[in-house]
């Protein structure tokens, strides 16, 4: 039969068209994947070992502390020695080392306005701090510019980089205490800091006993953190990773209060005539350069270099050059040997 | 006294008069239905005859409602029927009543055969479902065991099919297997058979009950009307041909209208979008970028630079108001745009206060400039990336539906059907008729087949041309717009691990990590490989060659400023990546270029091949509409001819 021909090889074509169309222009979202993938990329992060913030294990270590011999006088450094002349450091000595590599390596922060901040117009770090430590260049190079910063994020950082020999030298407002001194080794006192509160001007706290229960700021990793938890009338702490962060956050009125040395928060004060500093000093936080403690030879030219600037009134100038009238008197040094 | 029997003293009376005379009657009644003593004052011979003869009604009653039974029985029956009757009173007016009963007295005493059982069974089965008036609503199961022939028979009702009867093999308990399945409904339609049997069943139940209309749905009843002469099942034939082309129209219709609108909707809705919260994610990690590296140049920044971060800004404000209106129904993608929406207002009032801080060289700025930052790495930019990934997983769902196998497979099985009933009707119609060819039930043929024909052929062309808008255009979007948003990212960390000046180790592993995700210059794996095999694809070798070689070249300025920084020679690191000596930036904004260029390469790739797809489909529906409605009313006139006939 002719139609039954026709209709089975009719049904035969729309079998294969089907089996055709449904074969061909098929669709894979490997791209999509991969580039969700990619996208994904979780944003890295570099481990660091934060302290345990364990107020009894700290209790610990103080009474074994206070049995240190370094603890009987914490503000004490190795005696200077003389001075070698710029550019012909005693042989073997750490200062060799550094003038072989040709530049110092120096651990501050460039965020703390007056102490070592970044100019923004110029591009380059200044303050009372770095214009220490272009000093200390002078004395191994007889070149103020021979150093190298590397800018400190985290308070940690300040002893570890000594530790693990990443920079030479850290001055970055390190309060010298006893507990430090078990890691590292510190100059002489270069500046004389008390640990005060900054409020906004229209605040009615008038010192730390009114911030109860308020959220107060402070740098992580810092005496002054350690020291508000303490406070009878329980501020709340606010950690913040970097100093200046602490500013923002109170403009930001994201805390009421922010704790500090009265130096950092006096540049806090510049930034921001908006704000006032009240209560008496919490703790008095005197200010040491750090070095790691293998390098006692180190130790004894940084203190001699201070100990020439405090005689030549150097220190005193440049105590004069940032801070202004309201400069508090250069401390002495104290010195074992 | 059978028990049964004392019922019938049960009679009301209100006098003693009464009362004697209701116990003389049971009395009576009882004499002659169940065989006890007669009362005194009737003549016992005539007596004798008249329970007889109401027994011999009784029996004749029973055997015509259970035939089966009657007619294994034989001549016994009515003796059989007189040793039931004398313990059983009658049932009133209920013969099937009865008879069932007498068969259940048999069946106690082992006497019946298979088919009387049989028999029994099912006038059992219908006896329960259908007693008061309406029919049972719930299912019902009965069963025989035939011994002799080693199987068990099984009666199920279920309300809308009635009875049906399954005979099961009976050999072991655990080894049982259908050996056949036949269906008892009433009004049976279609083999001459099984209804004849049916017939044998329910006439047997229909004259004891003499209920027969009720029995009988009316559709069933109507069918078997129509089915009984041959102008009716011709009319029955195109009836149901009818129904079969014009749900075969329907189910394509359908077919057709899922593709167009995946399509469409890849090409003019989720395609847009993607493209939409790509420049989003971009325009977002390009101000980011722009802005920590005019950090890097000093307080004053170039009036480019500013622009380039003001129209990046604008850029994305637009698209997410534009996306708020369009992204619906996915909440996820609400949320995204909600934090976006809220977020951004406040990182730029942070980059403004940074910007001003900064002029005045106060150090807050920078921290301001972090904090902004870290709004946008840790929160704008994720949900901007949230967002593109809720539009290119829709994207995708999409081109999934718009390739969809069921489409073809339904389109095609319907086709077989209809065009299978169509050339089975002309079989039927040729030898009805003797004649080869029905000139109309043919075209009606020719017909579908040509629709089917159309309609496979434009699935395949709108499948072929939207995967290859998928393969050559939205792939290489993706990808493109994926390493563009990486690159953008790792120049941000470049600038913010220089801002840091030597503090910013996270940003130099972070750059690391987007430059692993986006794999090595030579495509060998990571992002850049995809990207490469898509080139490769496209015909676009040349230009990916060219972004390789830029991005080569951009990695060896980034080593360079690497090692200026390790060396603490920041102003020269610096003035390399942004500064007078500029190097990098320039290469940056080169990658970005080419990846721009090719994008929007990529982008008109698709929306040709996208435009094309939805067009393969264009009059198919009205065409279907057309066609189905035409063969249709083929097949009505090629039967109506044959129908015609017979007046």
């Amino acid at each position: 039969m002719k139609t039954r021909i026709l209709e089975l090889l009719a049904l035969a074509a729309v079998v294969a068209a089907a089996a055709a169309a449904a074969g061909c222009g098929s669709t894979s979202d490997t791209s999509l994947r991969d580039s969700l993938d990619a996208l994904r990329t979780p944003a890295a992060t570099v481990s660091s070992t934060t302290p345990t913030l364990n107020p009894l294990a700290g209790l610990v270590q103080q009474v074994d502390l206070t049995l240190s011999p370094l603890c009987v006088n914490t503000e004490a450094s190795l005696r200077p020695t003389e001075l070698p002349t710029p550019g012909r450091m005693p042989r073997g000595s750490f200062m060799r080392r550094i003038e072989q590599r040709g530049h110092l390596v120096a651990g501050v922060d460039q965020n703390t306005l007056l102490y070592g901040y970044l100019d923004p117009f110029t591009g380059r770090l200044q303050g009372l701090e770095i214009d220490l430590l272009r000093n200390l260049a002078t004395a191994i190079f007889g070149n103020p510019n021979a150093i190298d910063f590397k800018v400190l994020t985290t308070a940690d950082e300040r002893l570890q980089d000594v530790e693990d020999g990443s920079v030479d030298v850290v001055a970055d407002a390190v309060t010298i205490n006893c507990e430090r001194l078990q890691d590292v080794a510190f100059s002489t006192v270069y500046y004389d800091a008390q640990q005060r509160i900054l409020v906004p001007s229209s605040a009615k706290a008038r010192g730390v006993q009114d911030l109860g229960g308020k959220r107060v700021c402070a740098r992580a990793g810092t005496t002054s953190l350690d020291n508000i938890t303490k406070q009878p009338s329980h501020p709340i702490p606010f950690p913040v990773e970097q100093r200046t962060d602490c500013l923002v956050a109170l403009q930001e009125g994201r805390v009421d209060a922010i704790t500090s040395d009265d130096s950092i928060l006096r540049g806090f004060q510049v930034q921001d005539p908006y704000t006032k500093l009240v209560g008496s000093s919490l703790e008095p936080e005197p200010y040491g350069m750090v070095i790691a403690k293998s390098h006692p030879d180190f130790v004894r030219f940084v203190n001699g270099v201070l100990a020439r600037m405090r005689a030549d009134g150097s220190l005193k100038a440049l105590y004069h050059k940032w801070l202004g009238t309201s400069a508090p008197h250069v401390p002495r040094a104290q010195y074992r040997n | 006294m059978p028990r049964r029997c004392e019922r019938l003293e049960h009679a009301d009376s209100s006098t003693e008069a009464r009362q004697e005379y209701a116990t003389r009657q049971a009395e009576l009644l009882r004499a002659l239905v169940c065989g006890t003593p007669l009362p005194g004052g009737f003549d016992a011979s005539r007596a004798r005859a008249v329970g007889e003869a109401l027994v011999r009604k009784r029996a004749r009653a029973v055997a015509r409602a259970l035939p089966g039974l009657a007619a294994s029985l034989g001549d016994s029956h009515s003796s059989k029927f007189a040793d039931y009757a004398r313990g059983e009173p009658p049932h009133d007016n209920d013969a099937l009543g009865d008879a069932i009963a007498f068969g259940s007295f048999l069946d106690r005493l082992r006497t019946l055969d298979a088919r009387a059982r049989r028999e029994l069974l099912l006038a059992r089965m219908e006896y329960a479902t259908d007693t008061r008036a309406r029919r049972r609503r719930t299912p019902l199961v009965g069963a025989m065991l035939d011994r002799a022939r080693g199987r068990v028979l099984v009666a199920v009702y279920a309300p809308a099919l009635g009875v049906i009867e399954v005979t099961l093999p009976f050999r072991s308990p655990f080894r049982r297997q259908a050996e056949g399945v036949k269906t008892y409904l009433e009004g049976g339609w279609p083999s001459r058979g099984t209804s004849e049997t049916i017939r044998r069943v329910t006439s047997s139940g229909s004259e004891a009950i003499g209920a027969s209309a009720t029995r009988e749905s009316l559709p069933t009843a109507w069918l078997r009307d129509r089915a009984a002469t041959t102008p009716g099942r011709l009319r029955l034939l195109a009836a149901l041909l009818v129904l079969v082309v014009l749900a075969f129209g329907v189910v394509a219709s359908i077919a057709v209208r899922d593709r167009q609108q995946a399509a469409h909707s890849a090409a003019a809705e989720t395609e847009p979008l993607l493209v939409q919260a790509d420049v989003l994610s971009r325009s977002l990690s390009d101000a980011d970028a722009t802005a920590t590296t005019t950090f890097l140049t000093g307080g004053i920044e170039s009036p480019a630079r500013r622009q380039r971060y003001l129209h990046d800004l604008r850029t994305a404000s637009a698209e997410v108001t534009a996306l708020a209106e369009e992204v619906h129904g996915s909440t996820s993608a609400n949320a995204a745009v909600a934090t976006i929406a809220t977020k951004l207002p406040v990182y730029s009032g942070e980059i403004e206060t940074a910007r001003a801080n900064n002029r005045q060289g106060l150090p807050v700025g920078a921290a301001y400039l972090r904090s902004a930052s870290g709004l946008m790495r840790g929160t704008i930019v994720p949900a901007a990336a949230r967002l593109y990934e809720v539009e290119a997983r829709r994207l995708a769902t999409d081109y999934g539906s718009g390739v969809s196998a069921s489409a073809v497979v339904a389109v095609a099985a319907m086709a077989l059907v209809a065009l299978g009933l169509l050339i089975l009707s002309q079989f039927y119609i040729a030898r009805l008729s003797n004649r080869v060819l029905n000139i109309a039930l043919l075209a009606a043929s020719i017909l579908l087949i040509g629709l089917t024909a159309w309609a496979l052929t434009g699935f395949a062309l709108e499948q072929s041309r939207l995967s290859t808008a998928q393969r050559t255009g939205s792939d290489s979007v993706e990808v493109l717009s994926a390493t563009r948003i990486l690159l953008l990212r790792a120049q941000s960390d470049d600038s913010l691990a220089l801002a840091a000046r030597g503090g910013g180790d996270q940003y130099t592993a972070d750059f690391a990590a987007v430059m692993h995700a986006l794999g090595p210059p030579d495509g060998s794996h990571g992002l850049l490989a995809d990207a490469s095999s898509l080139a490769a694809r496209t015909h676009a070798d040349a230009s990916f060659d060219d972004f390789t070689r830029t991005l080569r070249g951009y990695e060896a300025v980034h080593r360079r400023i690497g090692v200026l920084e390790d060396n603490g020679k920041f102003p020269k690191a610096v003035s390399l990546a942004v500064g007078r000596t500029e190097k990098e930036a320039p290469l940056a904004d080169r990658l970005n270029g080419d990846l721009k260029r090719q994008i929007s390469a990529a982008q008109s790739r698709f929306e040709n091949a996208a435009t094309d797809a939805t067009s393969a489909l264009h009059g198919l529906l009205p065409g279907i509409a057309l066609l189905t409605v035409g063969s249709a009313l083929l097949v009505l006139i090629g039967l109506g001819f044959r129908i015609r006939e017979y007046r």
